[in-house]
């Protein structure tokens, strides 16, 4: 019965496979028939428009990325231009439709690249499996690719970037688990004859003897603070009434005097505890009670002198118990077991995350291998673990995205794979227990599942990396930190205004997110987050507390935040056309072409400056043809905004010129001002698409480009009139270019 | 198991003329500029009696100079790729190949020329070669017109789809370098750290090679670079490194949160100690990232360079672009000092280095790829004359000064990207 059934369900695939087959045939001839008919004109091959010849162009096998090019100007009418021969409606149906039937799939046609985690998921995830905050500079840097920073970290893994990697392996491994864990309280010993004698010491072997009131330096590096004890072997020449006076000096402060009344023959430890930072000390040793006078008749000279042998610096005393390490240690079981055996048991777990439920047992134990050579080589456990630990960190099974796994007919590698990409997408980190417990169950198997599991994770405080991570590069604004305004012009744009305009982006975002407003109240919102830095910036009053929601009827929205207006501007001026183009590009899903090689500057010139405003300027810049194309739509979405300065901030008048802030986009609306620029982009669904496509390039590691238009209409298409952030989410998560790996 | 690698040379007849171990290692360093210079005031007179405005800086080194005029990349101008001529500024800089225009993975320009002279004759150093920065990626965004951040980021490319990520922090190219001689004088704390790293490498080696045959083509492609890696890695944990010279972490560093110029001579001075105790023969240099947009506060100038460097004649901006390309030279002067106080047999290590610095573009508001602003210091040991400007009859390729120095340093090249002979350097 099993193998009847089988051949009856290769047989049916046969038939699904030649009738798709047959559809695609079909298609072709109708698409090639109505081109021939009404588009090789003008794209021909004597002198093609835009270069495109459809008599060559369509004799390649697949084009998907010149299918969905002409699907998307024949759905949006561009094509054929106005002055062309009119196309029937029911002929751009045809078209449409054959299109729609060669693009079937195609989204999953599309090839992938190998992808290393970025510098946040490297960070996230570490935090989330350690416990550990490891610095971002610790980490090689990221490779931007379509705007994102984990899409094509293309850069080959080779010379500097490697060594990065396993220092920042060595460093993660040793924020978990300190050297000196579960050992003994570190100390070392510095010699006098090592130290600097300020004047002259004299040699009394062990000792260095400080004859005159003189001092002994030696500077010390900790790597961690703590409470430190110094304790410093030393004994006096004794003579007269006191016993040698030693003071112990630490960064200039004295921290302890000692009256030193221990004899050569028997010196004594003096010990003093402090608390000390990480970083260099210097460490003085000073005798203060110099005394002497000479041999009179029979009384011998008296001379009193400080003899120190070295001291020993231990520490840190108070380390408490270490809760990364603690954390990783609970399932230790102790050392009469064999060091392989414990380090199994302690790795087993903490790899399934690290290595995102694909542990592998020939590695696991392997890995239990270096921790025995470790000790055989004389190493204490901790420390053979620590070893362990930066070579699973340091290992590509961490730091490469396996997702050809996605397209595994294995099971548990499969689910396994999905649940990655999951969390890497959501969460920008790895997958927790939880997770790859759902994953083994089976419930990542299904698209309904996927989107279930999902909308559990956007729950997760974890899922504000949209916020985070997402957000500040989909609008481009985690270029705040590079951008330098005037400093002369805009005095008020201080390092804590900047890192306000930095937080409100996030913390409007992860509002509106978070509370599951529609995705365009990002747009048309009239509030946002602000702190009193910020308010001050805004001319309103502080809100009661830092970064709530606060009413910005005048403002409020992406439009209106001063990160945005502060990146698209020049150092000294607004930029009408960078906003332009950065609404476009982000909130328009349009981005113009970039600038033909040689595209003629503004004028500049300070006598021009001031007496042409910068709209007059902009205006002769348009008259050019090859710059009027763009330059008419960009301009006018930038003028809308002229009313916020460089840095964002409100202003009636440009210098000696009054601001007007009106325009006429090329489809003759009017816009003024942010109120009227606001409305237009809240009506296009264009936005929509574009944050769409933003996420799935993040998500899915590709550019999303002309051979997914379909795909993203459809996907588009799907979604409630007025969907959320997490419908977005969702939409991506539960579409098929998810869950496949591409059939490269 | 494991693929080549593919990097194969592209050149025929490629071999290490094998040093004289008497002889003073040859060594070159390529320094990138962006944006462009202010042509008029960098270009000095045919007779180099006086050097011109902008390279007024360097008078201390005019006798190791050479400043030569005509040289043009062909691989940089835009054919049918349009926009993205700061891109291809830097990828073609060293590879005078031609980048193919994609913001993708599928990233592919050529071979540079100091990865090939490091793949020749990068296994007499610790190190075979170092890739340098003055300033980090962009955070956001594209990098220029749709070309990929790699080729904008990067000057050093070991295989034509393999740039060399560069080290833009001079705290961890200290580390890097002479990070482990604090523990030199605890023998046995030192013998321990090396101990644990070959543990570590050792399972990180076999790890690949078994992980290598559970992966994707793709995949597999990458791990074999990871591979080629922690090779370098080990050889490096092997080499013999009693010729290397300590350095106590300068107190620039220390101090942290400098100025542009201190992080561009903490830089310079980094290289020259690694030069000085040959840990590697071979460096780039990135001062600015193609079409850098940095302000220059340090003359007086609040907008960005690449702004700037759109200048439309305008007088106030063209003397900007020229204030900031003479800073420059101060700062190229300053490295220079460096190499020439360090003593090496009779003369010094600048006498066995030859320093190139240019841009890969000449004027910023054309994006001219001909006509590039290069000079040519150090090297005298090595027959490099100095002390002239050369000035080229007609547009020559870059590849042909590539090719000389390639020679200089004692790598048998017949040919290297586009070049047709190589420039006479020492007649």
């Amino acid at each position: 019965m099993i193998w009847r059934r089988s051949t009856l369900l290769v047989m049916f695939c046969a038939t699904l496979v030649a009738q798709e087959a047959s559809a695609t045939r079909e298609a072709q001839t109708n698409l090639a028939a109505l081109v021939q008919r009404h588009c090789v004109e003008c794209h021909g091959p004597d002198e093609p428009d835009a270069g495109l010849d459809f008599a060559a162009a369509l004799k390649a096998p697949r084009s998907d990325a010149l299918h969905g090019r002409m699907w998307r100007v024949l759905a949006d009418k561009s094509m054929p231009p106005k002055q062309a021969d009119a196309l029937p409606d029911n002929e751009r149906a045809a078209l449409l439709n054959a299109l729609g039937t060669l693009l079937q799939g195609a989204e999953s046609r599309q090839p992938l690249s190998p992808r290393r985690l970025s510098r946040e998921e490297v960070r996230r995830s570490v935090r989330d499996i350690f416990g550990v905050d490891l610095p971002a500079e610790m980490l090689p840097e990221d490779e931007l690719s379509f705007g994102f920073d984990n899409v094509a970290n293309v850069r080959a893994i080779g010379g500097a970037v490697a060594e990065q990697m396993l220092s920042a392996a060595e460093a993660c491994a040793a924020l978990v688990l300190p050297e000196g864990i579960g050992g003994p309280i570190p100390e070392r010993r510095i010699e006098a004859e090592e130290m600097r004698c300020n004047t002259e010491c004299g040699n009394a072997t062990p000792f260095v003897s400080l004859y005159m009131n003189s001092t002994l330096t030696s500077t010390v590096t900790l790597k961690q603070p703590g409470n430190y004890e110094i304790s410093v072997r030393a004994a006096g020449k004794q003579a007269g009434d006191e016993a040698a006076r030693m003071v112990v000096r630490v960064a200039g402060k004295r921290v302890a005097t000692h009256e030193v009344a221990a004899v050569a023959r028997a010196p004594l430890e003096y010990t003093c505890t402090l608390e000390l930072g990480a970083g260099s000390h210097e460490v003085v040793i000073a005798f203060t009670n110099d005394f002497y006078t000479a041999a009179a008749g029979t009384r011998p000279a008296a001379d009193r002198n400080l003899l120190v042998d070295a001291f020993v610096l231990r520490g840190p005393m108070n380390a408490a118990p270490h809760a990364p390490a603690v954390a990783l240690l609970a399932v230790d079981i102790g050392v009469n077991a064999k060091p392989e055996v414990r380090a199994r048991a302690v790795l087993h777990p903490v790899l399934r995350l690290l290595w995102r439920g694909a542990t592998d047992e020939d590695a696991l134990s392997r890995l239990g291998q270096l921790v025995k050579e470790r000790v055989l080589a004389g190493e204490r456990f901790e420390d053979g673990l620590r070893s362990a630990l930066i070579a699973a960190i340091a290992s590509p099974r961490f730091w490469l995205r396996r997702e050809s796994a996605l397209s595994s007919t294995k099971e548990p590698q499969r689910s396994a794979a999905l649940a990655a990409r999951l969390a890497l997408f959501v969460w920008n980190s790895a997958p927790d227990a939880t997770l790859l417990d759902d994953a083994e169950r089976g419930a990542l198997r299904t698209s309904e599942g996927l989107r279930s599991v999902a909308t559990r994770m956007l729950q997760d405080p974890r899922a504000g990396a949209l916020s985070q991570c997402f957000a500040p590069q989909w609008l481009e604004l985690r270029n705040l930190a590079a951008s330098t305004p005037d400093a002369q012009l805009f005095a008020s744009f201080t390092p804590q205004l900047r890192a306000s305009m930095a937080s409100e982006v996030v913390c409007f975002f992860e509002m509106v997110r978070a509370e599951n407003m529609p995705a365009r109240e990002l747009l048309r919102a009239r509030w946002s987050c602000i702190d009193a830095s910020l308010a001050a910036h805004y001319g309103v009053p502080a809100p009661e507390n830092a970064f709530a929601r606060t009413e910005l009827p005048e403002r409020g929205g992406l439009l209106g935040m001063a990160a945005m207006l502060t990146v698209t501007s020049n150092p000294g001026r607004t930029s009408p056309v960078k906003r332009g183009r950065w609404i476009l590009d982000h909130l328009l899903d349009s981005p113009p072409a970039p600038p033909p090689a040689n595209a003629g500057a503004l004028d500049e010139r300070p006598e021009i400056a001031a007496s042409l405003p910068l709209r007059e300027r902009l205006t002769q810049h348009r008259r050019d043809p090859s710059c009027a194309s763009c330059h008419t739509r960009m301009d006018a979405l930038g003028f809308a905004l002229e009313h916020f300065d460089g840095i964002g901030a409100w202003r009636t008048a440009d210098g000696p010129h009054a601001i007007d802030s009106a325009g006429v986009l090329p489809d003759g609306r009017r816009v003024d001002g942010l109120a009227t620029l606001k409305q237009v982009l809240v009506a296009d669904r264009a936005f929509l698409r574009g944050l769409l496509r933003a996420l799935l390039t993040t998500a899915i590691g590709r550019q999303f480009g002309s051979a997914d238009e379909l795909f993203l209409q459809r996907t588009l298409d799907a979604l409630p009139a007025d969907p959320s952030i997490a419908d977005l989410v969702l939409a991506v998560v539960g579409s098929p270019v998810f869950s496949a790996s591409s059939r490269d | 198991m494991l693929r080549a690698t593919g990097l194969a040379c592209a050149l025929p007849l490629l071999e290490n003329m094998g040093a004289d171990a008497a002889v003073a290692p040859a060594r070159a360093v390529w320094i990138f500029l962006p944006n462009g210079m202010h042509m008029e005031r960098w270009r000095p007179g045919a007779s180099f009696a006086k050097l011109s405005p902008t390279l007024e800086p360097l008078a201390a080194h005019s006798k190791s100079l050479t400043v030569i005029t005509g040289l043009a990349i062909e691989a940089g101008q835009a054919g049918a790729d349009g926009a993205g001529d700061h891109a291809r500024a830097a990828a073609t800089f060293l590879t005078c190949s031609r980048a193919k225009k994609t913001d993708g993975a599928d990233i592919h320009a050529g071979l540079s020329v100091d990865q090939l002279a490091a793949q020749s004759l990068g296994n007499a150093t610790p190190l075979a070669s170092l890739e340098l920065g003055c300033e980090p990626g962009r955070l956001a965004g594209g990098c220029d017109s749709g070309y990929s951040c790699a080729y904008t980021n990067t000057v050093s490319w070991s295989s034509p789809t393999t740039p060399c990520a560069k080290e833009t922090s001079p705290r961890r190219l200290f580390e890097r370098l002479f990070g482990d001689m604090d523990a030199a004088t605890d023998v046995r704390a030192r013998a321990l750290a090396r101990a644990r790293k070959r543990s570590v490498l050792d399972w990180l080696s076999e790890d690949t090679r078994r992980l290598a045959g559970t992966v994707s083509a793709a995949d597999r492609a990458t791990l074999s670079a990871w591979m080629e890696a922690l090779r370098a890695l080990e050889q490096r944990l092997a080499a013999d490194d009693s010729a290397r010279v300590s350095m106590p972490e300068p107190e620039l560093i220390l101090r942290g949160s400098g100025s542009q110029a201190e992080k561009i001579e903490l830089m310079g001075l980094l290289l020259a100690r690694a030069f000085e105790g040959d840990q590697t023969r071979i460096a780039t240099l990135m001062v600015g990232n193609a079409g850098s947009n940095r302000a220059y506060p340090e003359v007086a100038w609040s907008d960005g360079h690449h702004d700037t460097s759109h200048h439309g004649k305008d007088p106030k901006k063209l003397d900007a672009i020229a204030r900031i390309n003479a800073w420059h030279m101060q700062r190229l002067a300053t490295f220079l000092d460096t190499l020439a106080a360090a003593k090496e047999g009779d003369g010094s290590v600048l006498d066995n280095t030859m320093v190139l610095m240019g841009c890969g573009i000449s004027d910023g508001d054309r994006h001219n790829h001909d006509d590039l602003p290069v000079l040519l210091a150090g090297g005298r040991a090595l027959g490099v004359r100095g002390g002239r400007h050369m000035l080229l009859a007609r547009p020559t390729p870059m590849a042909n000064l590539h090719l000389a120095m390639l020679r200089k340093l004692g790598v048998k090249a017949q040919a290297f990207a586009d070049s047709t002979e190589a420039l006479q350097l020492g007649a």
